[in-house]
């Protein structure tokens, strides 16, 4: 048993665990809040023989083996204190392991201030890992959307795989196209389009392939939505990377204008600053390439969050696998890890 | 042509689904390993039955290899065969266990046959073995051939012995013979055709291998404080540093530590015209085994010997030259390589060399070593430096690092390595302060981000864009004026070079990553390097014919879960296997006893219990044990003993799936009996117990014997406990039988027990019927018995008056049935004296005939009577003879019997 101290992104930890089939002990720095519960409970749904001993200090993980009940359609509620795409990181690689297809449709936030929104999911989370398991089917759609309240629903359908391939992404290539969508609820229409104008103002400069969808939800009897918007930025290299970002509706940015000029900014800071894959996606490309076949892979990084270090950590502990760092190259020869649950004839 | 492409059909080999993988596996492979620039030496297991010249054959293979004798054969010998290449030779003993851990390890198996016995037992168990653990490269070595004297004879011997081993083999691998034996060892040009195919054969890639780095230790040592240390080379992949190993057949284990140790039989690599070894470059390390009396220190014991030079000084020195020879010695001796020296003074010692390295601070032997071979000291120092380089660069490069808004900034441009790398993997202090991956850019101007205008494609790219006509024509221009020169441009790049060429430019790139990954200490170790693994508390015993391998513990492999395989009962084996009786499996590095249970899968996918494995034919077996990866071969036997007395691997198979928990279900009808039947219902007792139980199984579907279909509907008041109340699609009779189908989930128990040196295993079923005289459990209701069937009596068939008026004619009764009254009268009609219209004349005529009749039954009778009472006499006589026949029989035999007594009791009083 693997045991760490201090915790504060028990995710990952839970994550890299359930991949390896390790038992872990985590001690957490504070009690992260009910979440904690949602997750471990949706852990508990797509697994069999999984053994959690939870309290307000720690937690002790026995991982199972990933079976997603079979293939059967699940609901789940994922709450309204994280928003969807919390559980979604995480789910979408576990769906990479499982024994049956998962299929599942998660109620929630679609879009918040904390975490990345669905869409970036959608059109950036989903183009990595298929950049390191290309033959990966998925489908994930938006059904309903849902600010703050929780009235959201997605419906993801993946089959899982048997390996993932090593892979080098050194080379990001110019972006050829800016593609996004911008979603809102219990707005007027007119808002969303002020928002997309005020971001193609910003691109205008840069490159005319712009184009950002509208997503106004409209109002369904029986459903109290809470108003807001959102945007979700794509940018496309000619390489075939993606990199995103998100703003939304709060106090500070309070108009259209500001919400559109803003995620247009934010774009192209992570333009500027990122290498292959963008802030916020990168740690996952780091898993990816730890868990991948026993080859080399590389990519290419620009800044690092904090939050990729501690998962640099959580990796070396739980997968024995340390990086090379040469002029922001990340190089490992992955672990070689097997999907031990996938049947066979 | 339909007709021909069934032929076709009909021709075309059946390539399976997985034999078709193993062969894109195998090209994926071999292209890898051209690659790898370093291999560990190719290991050689030599297998065969008792007697068969296994050692000998090791023995004279070294001796070819390097000159040098072997005295004791103990552990694995490693020689290098050429400059590029080295074999490790390593004897199978034919104990089960070493068999099934050496069939997973082996690059080459040479199998013995003891040409005067033919093939044995121990040769199909290893060939079975190596199936089903991934087929490595087979040669097949005939033994003993000097038996035959007959040339004839020999020369049949030989193609029959080679049909059956390409059969067995199924491939085409070579079958040697090793002619007579010459001063114990086989003869040298035999020897030397045989080692020349082991050092050019190409090394067949078994895919366990491939993912699965092991070590074969050469030698171990036993320290004070509880540790035990072995040596051995990296081999199947590269090793990637973990805090556990697995020591095959004793247990899981954790490093104390793991070094890279200078290599006893290094690759040559400075370049020289000579391709052929030089005496002093051919090395035998044989580390426990008797081959010189050479030393072995701290880090890297290991025994170079060409064998003229350390031959003790005075050895061959005769008396008479005594002088002339020790002048000459003299002087030889300062022209001797500083080795050799040194050697010799070592065999002049009188003091154990721990004691003068005591009094020396510094190893004097190493310096030794490093005069005669360069190699080993360069590598150390290579090591070092490149540690110290590393450590260089950090100093240089030292930049600070901002942490700044959740993430790290480099002020420069490009990031520095070094201390990002001591940022994430030395520094343990948490840096993050938030659960969400999600990073938010702090924004500046809008002006700020004019410079990264020329990380944009811009100008003419997609098609959403409108662009003018005239435009368009020209950039089509232009667009294809350019694609014509890059055309010629490839054409003339393409004649530069090859694409074999840029092949090995792909190679050469690759591998200089995996060097420089492996060499930049991140706890990696490529194949072929020579290490040392200390272990702590190691507690079991060592044997040491038996070999030691050490094998990586991967991820999720070490865990314990319900397996379900493909499984198949050996076609030798004598009998079929039962359920839930212990048997042992070897499955990947692990050997364990555990009980499985077997199944087959319905149409429906249920997996349904099955008591015994069919004879012929797969079936599925659930068992508890250790994950191993889909499609992982694996053996079980029945016991561990080494008594021949039977074919000992019972069946092989194959991992399909795991999981925490499998559904096998097994059969369960419920019997029940209607008491009570009222139309289409019926009450229904003795299928359960409660009511309780009724009530489980509401709305469940029962089934009479004769197929009427119904369904359980309440539990009712009448008759006894459990009883309930059925509807059936007909009326049920009272005699007929209910059944409810119903399936049971078994139980697969949870028993795993690794197979270490001194296990004590579980006994099956039949081991302990025979220890405690147990006897079959007989069950009489089980056998089957005469049915006595009454024949039932079916009352007639009655349709009422009314009923019959109302039919239509073709279901009314043709011939009309009589009323009781009605029957009664022709009864008594027919039993009336009927009046007779005989005339006198006929009647006289007739009572005459009846008469003459009367006479004839009269004669008959008593001619029957008296043919009885002849038939009676003649039966007593025949009786009669046989009983005197058998008096003088039994009379004779008495008479006899008395003689003999009597003749006896006469010799008795003579001898007395």
């Amino acid at each position: 048993m693997i045991s760490f101290q201090q915790v504060i992104n028990f995710r990952e930890i839970l994550l890299c665990s359930t991949l390896s089939e390790r038992a872990v002990k985590i001690e957490f720095q504070q009690y992260p809040g009910p979440h904690l519960q949602t997750m471990l409970k949706l852990l508990q749904l797509i697994q069999t023989g999984c053994k959690i001993d939870v309290n307000t200090k720690g937690i002790i993980y026995i991982p199972g083996i990933i079976t997603n009940q079979d293939g059967m359609l699940q609901t789940y509620n994922c709450g309204v204190e994280r928003s969807i795409s919390y559980y979604l990181e995480i789910l979408l690689i576990l769906s990479l392991f499982g024994k049956a297809p998962l299929n599942i449709e998660l109620n929630g936030i679609t879009n918040d201030q904390t975490d990345q929104s669905v869409d970036s999911i959608i059109n950036a989370y989903i183009p990595l890992i298929k950049k390191f398991c290309p033959e990966w089917d998925v489908s994930l759609k938006v059904t309903r959307r849902g600010f703050l309240a929780g009235t959201g629903t997605i419906i993801l359908h993946s089959k899982p795989i048997k390996q993932i391939q090593a892979t080098t992404i050194i080379e990001r290539g110019p972006i050829c196209k800016i593609r996004g969508v911008c979603s809102g609820s219990k707005v007027a229409p007119n808002l969303l389009n002020r928002v997309v104008s005020q971001c193609r103002n910003v691109f205008n400069d840069y490159i005319p392939d712009v184009w950002i969808h509208t997503d106004l939800q409209k109002s369904q009897k029986g459903i109290e939505f809470q108003n807001g918007y959102a945007v979700s930025l794509i940018a496309e290299s000619t390489n075939g990377l993606f990199i995103s970002c998100d703003c939304e509706y709060s106090n500070d940015l309070n108009n259209p204008e500001k919400v559109g000029e803003t995620a247009a900014l934010r774009l192209l800071d992570e333009i500027k600053n990122c290498g292959c894959f963008d802030t916020t996606q990168q740690q996952f490309a780091l898993l990816m390439m730890a868990i991948s076949q026993r080859k080399v892979s590389q990519i290419k990084l620009g800044r690092i969050s904090t939050h990729t270090i501690e998962t640099l950590r959580i990796i070396r502990s739980i997968f024995g696998v340390t990086f090379n760092i040469e002029d922001s190259v990340f190089s490992c020869i992955g672990c070689g890890l097997m999907n031990l649950s996938r049947q066979t004839q | 042509m339909s007709d021909s492409e069934e032929e076709q059909v009909k021709q075309a080999p059946i390539i399976k689904p997985h034999q078709k993988q193993q062969k894109d596996f195998y090209a994926e492979q071999l292209q890898a390993n051209e690659e790898a620039e370093s291999q560990a030496p190719l290991l050689v297991v030599v297998q065969g039955p008792k007697g068969s010249g296994k050692t000998t054959l090791i023995k004279s293979l070294v001796k070819h290899y390097t000159g040098q004798k072997i005295k004791k054969l103990v552990g694995p010998v490693t020689v290098r065969s050429n400059k590029q290449h080295r074999v490790t030779f390593i004897e199978c003993p034919s104990d089960i266990n070493a068999m099934s851990d050496l069939s997973k390890v082996a690059d080459l198996a040479l199998i013995l046959i003891d040409a005067s016995i033919g093939f044995e037992m121990e040769t199909f168990e290893y060939l079975s073995l190596l199936n089903n653990h991934g087929f490595p490269n087979v040669m097949g070595v005939l033994t003993h051939i000097d038996f035959f004297k007959d040339n004839k004879q020999l020369r049949k011997t030989r193609k029959k012995y080679k049909k059956r081993f390409e059969y067995e083999t199924g491939g085409n691998y070579k079958l040697f013979y090793l002619q007579a034996l010459k001063n114990e060892y086989y003869l040298k040009q035999d020897i030397h055709n045989l080692a020349r195919f082991i050092s050019i054969i190409k090394i067949a890639p078994v895919r366990w291998k491939t993912e699965h780095p092991f070590i074969l230790a050469d030698r171990y040592e036993q320290g004070k404080d509880n540790t035990t240390t072995f040596y051995g080379y990296v081999r199947g992949c590269t090793y990637r540093l973990n805090d556990r190993i697995h020591f095959v057949g004793q247990g899981d284990y954790y490093i104390e530590s793991f070094e890279e140790v200078l290599d006893p039989v290094e690759i040559i690599t400075t370049q020289k015209k000579h391709r052929s070894l030089k005496d002093t470059e051919k090395l035998v390390y044989a580390p426990m085994s008797s081959v010189g009396a050479l030393t072995i220190d701290a880090t890297a014991g290991y025994i170079t010997i060409p064998q003229p030079i350390f031959t003790e000084k005075n050895k061959f020195v005769n008396n008479e030259e005594q002088d002339d020879e020790d002048i000459e010695e003299q002087e030889q001796e300062q022209e001797l390589p500083e080795g050799v020296r040194m050697v010799r003074e070592l065999q002049q010692l009188t003091e154990g060399i721990d004691k003068q390295l005591e009094e020396e601070e510094d190893a004097q032997l190493l310096e030794g070593f490093e005069l005669e071979e360069d190699q080993p000291i360069k590598k150390k120092n290579n090591l070092q430096q490149i540690q110290q380089q590393r450590e260089l660069v950090r100093l240089k490069n030292r930049v600070n690092i901002k942490i700044e808004n959740g993430t790290v900034m480099p002020i420069s441009d490009t990031l520095l390595a070094t201390d990002l790398h001591e940022l994430i993997y030395q520094n343990k202090n948490g840096i993050n302060e938030f659960d969400s991956v999600r990073y938010i850019p702090k924004v500046q101007d809008r002006d700020s981000y004019r410079e990264i205008k020329e990380l944009f494609v811009t100008g003419f790219y997609g098609q959403n864009d409108v662009v003018d006509l005239e435009n368009l024509e020209k950039q089509i221009e232009v667009e294809e004026q350019e694609q014509e020169q890059e055309e010629e441009q490839e054409k003339k790049d393409n004649n530069q070079k090859d694409d074999n060429q840029k092949q090995k430019e792909n190679q050469q790139e690759r591998q200089q990553l995996v060097n420089e990954l492996t060499n930049s200490n991140l706890g990696l170790y490529k194949k072929g390097i020579y290490v040392k693994i200390v272990i702590k508390d190691f507690s079991s015993s060592i044997k040491d014919d038996y070999p030691m391998i050490l094998a990586r513990s991967e991820v999720g492999e070490d865990n314990l879960g319900f397996i379900k395989i493909r499984i198949k009962k050996h076609r030798w084996h004598s009998n079929i296997l039962k359920s839930n009786d212990p048997i042992i499996i070897s499955l990947g590095w692990r050997r364990f006893q555990t009980i499985p249970i077997y199944c087959v899968q319905d149409p429906n996918d249920r997996l349904r219990f099955i008591k015994y494995t069919p004879e012929y034919d797969y079936c599925y077996a659930i068992f508890y044990g250790n994950f191993a990866p889909q499609g992982t071969g694996l053996v079980c036997t029945q016991s561990l003993s080494n008594k021949l007395s039977k074919f000992r691997i019972a069946a092989t198979g194959v991992v399909l799936e795991m999981n925490h928990q499998f559904d096998v279900m097994k059969k369960l009808k419920l019997v029940g009996e209607p008491f009570k039947v009222i139309k289409n219902t019926a009450f229904i007792k003795g299928m359960f117990n409660s009511s309780l139980e009724v009530a489980k199984f509401q709305g469940g579907l029962i089934k009479t014997v004769s197929g009427l279909r119904g369904h359980i509907k309440k539990p009712s008041k009448l008759g006894p406990d459990g009883s309930f109340r059925a509807t059936f699609e007909d009326k049920i009779q009272m005699s007929d039988l209910v059944f409810c189908r119903t399936w049971v989930r078994m139980h697969i128990e949870r028993f795993y027990r690794l197979i270490t040196s001194n296990v004590k295993l579980m006994k099956t079923m039949w081991e302990l019927r025979q220890e405690k005289q147990i006897p079959l459990e007989f069950k009489p209701e089980s056998t089957y018995q005469d049915q006595e069937r009454v024949p039932v009596k079916f009352a007639p068939l009655r349709i009422p008056n009314n009923l019959q008026q109302n039919l239509p004619f073709e279901s009314k009764e043709k011939v009309k049935s009589l009323s009781f009254r009605e029957r009664l009268r022709q009864q008594v009609e027919k039993n009336l004296p009927v009046k007779s219209n005989m005339t006198d004349k006929e009647k006289e005529v007739y009572s005459l005939i009846q008469r003459l009749n009367t006479i004839k039954n009269e004669k008959e009778k008593k001619r029957e009577e008296k043919d009885i009472h002849k038939q009676k006499i003649k039966e007593a006589q025949f009786k009669g003879q046989k009983q005197h026949l058998e008096e003088g029989k039994r009379k004779y035999k008495q008479q006899k019997q008395k003689d003999k007594f009597i003749k006896q009791v006469k010799k008795q009083q003579q001898q007395q």
